[in-house]
């Protein structure tokens, strides 16, 4: 298949491998709308997904994801040998080692076509059971295969370099310099189809038998059913709204709106927009390209809002998110620094980038929810950088009480962290539809925001609890902290109750039944139960100040078996947040907490025997 | 009393939006994301055509009058089937609609030679047949690609409808579909 598709892919215009072509304009085209894993986004979006998934970045060469996805679309033969495919262990498809194991389309393509058995096989087998080098094997071969989608999602408009029979040019009236495309071929189709087959009438199938002219006329016929059946399937650039009928909510691809019955004027007229872009590419016409763009682009605002479209390409070009980590981990090492030496200008710097990198975070989240148009908490990397931002928000609440730096550090490392582990899922944030169960903004925002709440005031009732035993085990005062801790962790108890009873309900209307022990409501159930017994307990005299501190500060393990833990047990009916590959990193920050906090219990009594404090 | 003041707004707001998010329109499970599709009620694309009887028409003269734009082939069986169907709703609403059939054959003669052959009833007034030179008007101005594919347009010459593939056309709810775009 994807030998076969190169083979295709080298008739249309050969050009000779070059660099990049001339910077053109992608202002406008990067807005433009395209259905992709069931929503309407930017190309934008959509370019930076795909080229992610080949190569791991977002961006090519210093080239950004909008220009490579010109050059695929417009220029395929160009884009093939582009370097794009990371490929980590080339010796597995016998491909030479190379630095910065970056492979061509052109160079892949032979070697996964070598493999065709294999993946055949491993097709037939159950991912579970697949080694590192299958998972590769597959990883490629699926990146390959809509990389192949995308090659020819416009090939139908792209110049062909191929021999056309001269009495057909001139009966299909095609001038001579004129660049013949699918597209005028589909004009001539049916004309074409009976040439041939009153070819096979007078002669019959054995082309030895026809002339030069029937010879010629045959083999064309050939190509362009190749060539035609090559677009078949392909429907990954799905830029075409659908207009009639139960299927007018999908979007179509330029192949599929032929074969859909979804075409219609509007839609010919917006795919002319789109050929004079492809035209204008090609000639590298800056003024044409430009334009033709604009025009697309003032089309496509007459079938889909264009705000939510700009908001995205915004989002994704300033990339509030990294920028607010970067700010947290700035006031981070201002707070170190105003520990060492205490100062109100210090401290004001530290609160303004904890405060301007909270703003930019909210401004993520905000901007998340009109994207997606639903509460900002779907999948797990959204829980964690909405946690984050609650665990900020609450730090710069606690530093406006205290006024002694506490809280701006315990909100810097918590959203620093937070958004650190944010980005070990980021991969799999491509703003996609959430799963059907999920679908609904009243639990959303009620159930799923109530308790990611509540983690995240767990998480700031935990790291003062970290504080006040690391304070004390230095033999520092901590006890100005215990108020705090003690109302932060009645506030996470009010949280996670309320989310778990609400869980319980939703549970009741989605699958017939309050409580069913699911390791998820299980988890929620934990984190209830912990708090509960740790205030319970102190309040009864039964758990003594540090043991009860400790058990706070351990709020941070229980959250974490809760929030990712209970993913990796792989059942239950929370499929949608199944997640692999945390387990060592799981069990590593378990280990570490129980070694700080169990080193830091040790410390304090030792001092505490010692008559120190 | 400020926090039952408190309490009592955050309550209403509750309320408020859970009723909002009822009136909203859901999306459907496991349905593509919907977007504002394109409007059905735009112009119909403007062109002009040379019947088979040489005559020369543009769509504008239709203006007033429901069109059906129907897109066929004399080698298309099913566009041949429906034909029958389709001269007689014409003849049921001779003062409200005009058929025209845009051939997509590639020669004049095998339109002619298809009439010859199955033209009976296409003499009526409001049934005008024609053939779409280089397939222009299908592909490049209705992006019709699969036969047969026919578009109702209003009196407005606005694009009411599209029909594709064979379908039963003369109909009470056909008939009454057609007297709806006159806004009766």
């Amino acid at each position: 298949m994807t030998a076969r598709t190169l083979l295709l892919l080298l008739i249309v215009l050969f050009l000779p491998y070059k660099g990049w072509a001339a910077e053109l304009d992608y202002t406008d085209f990067r807005q433009l709308p395209v259905q992709h894993e069931g929503r309407i986004k930017p190309l934008d979006t959509f370019a930076r997904a795909i080229l992610d998934l080949c190569s791991g970045r977002q961006s090519l060469h210093g080239t950004g994801a909008d220009a490579w996805l010109a050059e695929t679309l417009f220029d395929p033969a160009q884009a093939l040998h582009r370097p794009l495919f990371r490929i980590f262990r080339p010796g597995l498809l016998g491909l030479p080692e190379k630095a910065g194991r970056s492979y061509s389309y052109a160079e892949l393509a032979p070697a996964l076509q070598a493999k065709a058995d294999v993946i055949a096989r491993l097709l037939q087998t159950d991912e579970k059971n697949w080694t590192e080098d299958q998972r590769e094997l597959m990883r490629l071969s699926d990146a390959a295969g809509l990389y192949t989608q995308l090659l020819r999602s416009f090939s139908f408009a792209l110049p062909l370099n191929i021999v056309m029979p001269d009495s057909l040019a001139k009966e299909w009236k095609l001038d001579e310099g004129k660049t013949f495309t699918l597209e005028i071929y589909r004009h001539h189709q049916q004309s074409l189809k009976e040439r041939v087959q009153a070819i096979i009438r007078r002669k019959g199938n054995d082309p030895a038998r026809y002339n030069e002219s029937e010879r010629q006329i045959a083999q064309f016929a050939m190509n362009m059913q190749i060539l035609e059946q090559a677009g078949q399937n392909n429907s990954i650039f799905r830029i075409l709204p659908g207009a009639w009928g139960d299927a007018k909510a999908e979007w179509w691809s330029p192949w599929a709106i032929a074969d859909s019955g979804q075409g219609s004027p509007e839609n010919a007229a917006y795919l002319q927009l789109w050929q004079d872009m492809a035209g204008a590419y090609q000639k590298q016409d800056a003024t044409a390209w430009r334009g033709a763009a604009h025009r697309a682009l003032v089309k496509a605002k007459g079938f889909v809002p264009a705000a939510p479209l700009q908001l995205e390409t915004v989002y994704n070009a300033l990339s509030p998110l990294t920028l607010a980590s970067l700010l947290y981990l700035a006031a981070f090492f201002a707070v170190v620094f105003y520990s060492f030496k205490t100062g109100k200008n210090i401290r004001l710097a530290a609160t303004g980038m904890l405060g301007t990198g909270a703003l930019l975070h909210a401004a993520a989240i905000a901007a998340r929810i009109v994207i997606l148009d639903r509460p900002p908490v779907g999948t797990l990397y959204e829980s964690v950088v909405f946690v984050a931002l609650i665990c900020v928000l609450a730090a710069l609440l606690l530093e406006k009480i205290g006024k002694d730096g506490q809280g701006l550090l315990i909100g810097a490392i918590s959203g620093t962290v937070l958004l650190f582990v944010a980005q070990s899922f980021a991969a799999e944030d491509t703003m996609k539809m959430l799963v059907a169960v999920l679908n609904t903004n009243f639990w959303l925002s009620t159930h799923v925001l109530c308790i990611t709440m509540g983690y995240g005031w767990c998480i700031v009732a935990s790291l003062l609890a970290h504080l006040y035993l690391v304070k004390t085990a230095f033999g520092k005062a901590a006890d100005d902290l215990l108020p705090y801790i003690k109302t932060i962790a009645l506030v996470a108890l009010l949280f996670t109750a309320v989310g778990t009873i609400l869980g319980g309900i939703w549970a009741d209307q989605s699958w017939g039944r309050f409580w069913g022990w699911d390791p998820k409501e299980n988890g929620a159930l934990l984190i209830v139960l912990w708090l509960l017994w740790a205030l319970h307990a102190r309040i009864s005299g039964n758990l003594k100040r540090i043991p009860y501190v400790t058990a706070i500060a351990a709020l941070s393990v229980i959250v974490a078996l809760a929030w990712f833990g209970v993913n990796l047990l792989n059942v239950g009916l929370h499929s949608y947040g199944f997640i692999s590959g945390v387990a060592a990193a799981l069990f590593t920050f378990i280990t570490v907490e129980a070694m700080l906090l169990g080193a830091l219990y040790y410390r304090i009594s030792v001092l505490r025997k010692q008559g120190t404090r | 009393m400020k926090n039952a003041l408190v309490l009592l707004g955050l309550v209403l707001i509750a309320g408020a939006y859970t009723y909002y998010d009822g009136r909203k329109a859901l999306p459907q499970q496991n349905q593509p994301q919907a977007a504002d599709s394109l409007s059905h009620s735009a112009p119909a694309p403007v062109f002009s055509f040379t019947a088979i009887d040489g005559k020369k028409y543009s769509l504008e003269q239709f203006r007033g009058k429901v069109v059906l734009v129907n897109f066929w082939a004399s080698w298309c069986a099913p566009c041949v089937a429906e034909f029958p169907q389709m001269i007689e709703l014409a003849g049921a609403l001779p003062d409200k609609i005009v058929i025209v059939f845009m051939s997509q054959d590639d020669g004049d003669k095998a339109v002619t030679d298809f009439l010859k052959k199955h033209g009976k009833g296409f003499e009526q007034g409001n049934i005008l047949v024609a053939r779409d030179e280089g397939q222009k008007i299908a592909k490049d101005l209705f992006q019709t690609y699969k036969l047969p594919e026919t578009y109702i347009l209003g009196p407005d010459l606005h694009i009411a409808d599209k029909v594709v593939g064979l379908v039963e056309w003369n109909t009470d709810q056909m008939r009454s579909k057609i007297e709806a775009l006159y806004g009766h």
